[in-house]
């Protein structure tokens, strides 16, 4: 069991991950832009942050080089979940901090086996 | 006979000059026939004239004396006037001498010798008969001395007067005479001159006339020459310097016309040459300007199609997020299902993911014709299995295939491996032409062989995709890889479909590094086939490349087949075999 940060300005999409993971049964909390994710992040020290990248007032990668400019949070995992892999975003991704990609439409299995791989090195299970 | 200007002109002022000397020496020989005649006038008739005179004088000096000497009686003025007398005689002998020296002879001559011998018979008869008398001093002796004398005294006068006529008259005939030559020679000297003048201003005239006449026949055909009348000659005539000018300028003139006429035909040229290069220059300009026409068409063209790019990139970018959404409640309403043994409506569930799936894979099409028109496609190269990434795709196009009562069978060989390549785009291949397949074909089979194949030194990966389905038309062969070319003629649009997808498989299959190709029988099937390099895209075989997306990849790393466990559930879900259920 994992502590699972999903951040997303979309609310199926929230809705969606948070169902999945739940039924892997990782702990789920949510935001829906970066500004809220970094407070939430501060606030429950999750084991893994799921990050879309294309949201309003803070977006996914400037949250994460917040998140990676901290040093209580800079060992969080990041996993980006995003709609359109293109190489240019995904380099800006792999920039900024982020550890992995997932892409949407997200395939339970997909997500599943992510999560397991980077909860699994972060708690040294 | 040829002579200069100069040389007549020399010849006219000589001319002149011997006329003026001409006129010069009948002047000077006229004149000093004048001088000649008024000189023997002056040398003859005057000293003669004033001798006569003075002979006169005498004699009646003498008479006057003779008187006195016969009236006076004292003897000292008898004496004073007898020495007077003889005074008056040896005057008298001098002249008469003199005289007689200044006549020439002739008719003067024997006037005078009648005036010498009066004179002389008049001296003597005094002398021999009265003188005496007289001296004896008686005064009665006068008077018939006197009388007797005067015949004598008379016969001197006359003599004395008839010389002085002759002499007036030689003296008036030599004045007429000078005055006559003067007069001839005056008129002489005139009609020389005016002849000389006539003559002199003939030639003048003469020459100048001419002279003029043909300068003015130069100049008017220089006038005409500058004013480009180059046919225009002169006559060349006169043997001298205009001859010469003229014809210089005939010659120069041909010169000038032969060069105008080169110079014409040059012109001519030039002309010819440059039209040909307005000519030239107009098509450059017009083909200039067509590039540019086309240019901007193409630049329009080209925002046009970045404008439709951007569209459908967004489009789809839009038509994605709901259908997240879409399949993620299916699946995790499938996978609730599942765990909870729930099997009422896990079919349903599968045919809204598979269908969804269909739509993404349509949507995804779209997005990868814009960014391959904007040459902005990525590719994400990694290890793909491809046996596992084939029995996915067919699981998912199982259902569609199925609705048109077709059979959907996946044979791949063995030794198909792990080739690099981008799982997506191979995916998005093979749906496509599966579903192409499934749409075209009712009650048949449809078949995705897998084999290794090696073509010099090439590994290669080739994928047949055969089907018994309606076929293609041989002339619609070409068309069907061409945008929204579907070969619509021969289906009558019975079957969806965007278009895009034939036409999309080429391209990745392209930018990929491997070809597709399709043969077909009208009515029987067709068999699209394509293959893969093993070790991907010539660009992306560099050392360098060696992915940055390899740790990112989601389907590419996931090398294990659709069966997981659910969490603590522990139960076995298999997507695709819940899918292979039979309808």
């Amino acid at each position: 069991m994992a502590r699972v940060l999903v951040v997303d300005d979309n609310e199926d999409n929230r809705r969606v991950l948070r169902r999945m993971l739940e039924l892997e049964g990782h702990q789920v909390s949510s935001a829906r832009n970066g500004e809220l994710a970094l407070a939430e992040a501060r606030r429950g020290n999750p084991d893994l942050i799921l990050m879309d990248l294309s949201m309003p007032d803070m977006n996914g990668w400037d949250a994460t080089r917040h998140l990676k400019a901290e040093e209580a949070l800079c060992t969080i995992p990041v996993v980006v979940v995003t709609g359109h892999l293109t190489s240019d975003e995904i380099r800006r991704a792999q920039e900024v901090g982020c550890e992995d990609v997932v892409s949407k439409p997200v395939d339970y299995y997909v997500l599943a086996d992510k999560v397991a791989q980077h909860t699994r090195v972060r708690t040294g299970a | 006979m040829k002579l200069s200007i100069r040389q007549k002109l020399l010849g006219a002022l000589g001319l002149d000059l011997v006329l003026l000397l001409a006129l010069g020496v009948f002047a000077w020989t006229g004149l000093g026939r004048v001088k000649k005649e008024a000189s023997w006038v002056a040398a003859r008739s005057l000293p003669i004239l004033e001798t006569v005179d003075r002979i006169e004088r005498v004699h009646s000096h003498y008479r006057s004396v003779q008187l006195e000497f016969f009236i006076v009686a004292n003897r000292a003025d008898k004496d004073r006037l007898e020495l007077a007398m003889g005074e008056l005689e040896a005057e008298m002998d001098d002249l008469l001498q003199e005289a007689r020296v200044a006549l020439a002879g002739g008719e003067d001559r024997r006037t005078f010798d009648r005036v010498e011998n009066a004179w002389k018979r008049y001296v003597e008869a005094s002398h021999s008969r009265f003188l005496p008398a007289a001296r004896q001093g008686n005064t009665g002796t006068v008077q018939p001395a006197i009388s007797r004398l005067n015949p004598l005294y008379a016969n001197l006068e006359a003599a004395a007067l008839e010389l002085t006529v002759a002499s007036e008259e030689r003296a008036n005939a030599s004045l007429a005479v000078v005055l006559d030559t003067a007069r001839r020679g005056r008129l002489f000297v005139l009609a020389v001159t005016i002849t000389a003048l006539a003559l002199a201003a003939a030639i003048g005239l003469w020459l100048a006339t001419t002279m003029a006449r043909r300068i003015r026949r130069l100049t008017s055909a220089t006038i005409a020459v500058a004013g480009g009348d180059l046919e225009r000659q002169v006559e060349a005539a006169g043997g001298d310097e205009l001859e010469t000018l003229a014809h210089n300028f005939n010659e120069m003139v041909a010169r000038l016309h032969a060069k105008r006429q080169v110079l014409e035909e040059r012109n001519a040229a030039l002309r010819h040459s440059l039209e040909t290069q307005q000519r030239l220059t107009d098509d450059l300009v017009r083909r200039k300007e067509a590039e540019e026409e086309a240019y901007r068409a193409k630049a329009a063209a080209e925002a046009a199609s970045e404008a439709k790019s951007f569209f459908l990139a967004t489009m789809s970018h839009e038509l994605r997020t709901p259908l997240n959404a879409i399949l993620g409640y299916a699946q995790l309403l499938f996978l609730e299902g599942k765990v909870r043994g729930d099997q009422t409506n896990l079919e349903e569930l599968g045919r809204i993911m598979a269908a969804g799936k269909h739509l993404l894979s349509l949507i995804g099409n779209i997005l990868d014709f814009s960014k391959i028109e904007q040459g902005k496609l990525d590719l994400g190269i990694d290890a793909v299995q491809v046996a596992v990434l084939a029995d996915d795709v067919v699981s998912i196009i199982a259902p569609l295939a199925r609705e048109n009562g077709n059979r959907v069978d996946l044979a791949c060989a063995p030794e198909v491996g792990e080739i690099r390549s981008d799982a997506g785009k191979l995916r998005q291949i093979l749906f496509n032409l599966l579903s192409n397949a499934s749409k075209f074909t009712r009650e048949g089979s449809i078949e995705l062989r897998i084999e290794m194949d090696r073509v010099r030194d090439e590994e290669r990966v080739s994928f047949r995709v055969s089907d018994t389905g309606i076929g293609i038309a041989a002339e619609d062969l070409e068309k069907i890889f061409l945008p929204f070319g579907q070969a619509d003629s021969g289906t009558d649009r019975r079957f969806d479909g965007t278009g895009l997808g034939l036409v999309v498989s080429r391209q990745l299959c392209q930018i990929l590094g491997g070809a597709i190709d399709v043969v077909s029988t009208l009515g029987k099937g067709s068999v699209f086939s394509f293959w893969l390099p093993v070790l991907g895209p010539e660009s992306h075989r560099e050392p360098g490349q060696e992915s940055a997306l390899l740790r990112f990849s989601d389907e590419g790393t996931r090398t294990e087949p659709r069966k997981h466990r659910v969490g603590r559930v522990e139960t076995q879900v298999d997507l695709g075999e819940s899918l292979a259920v039979e309808p």
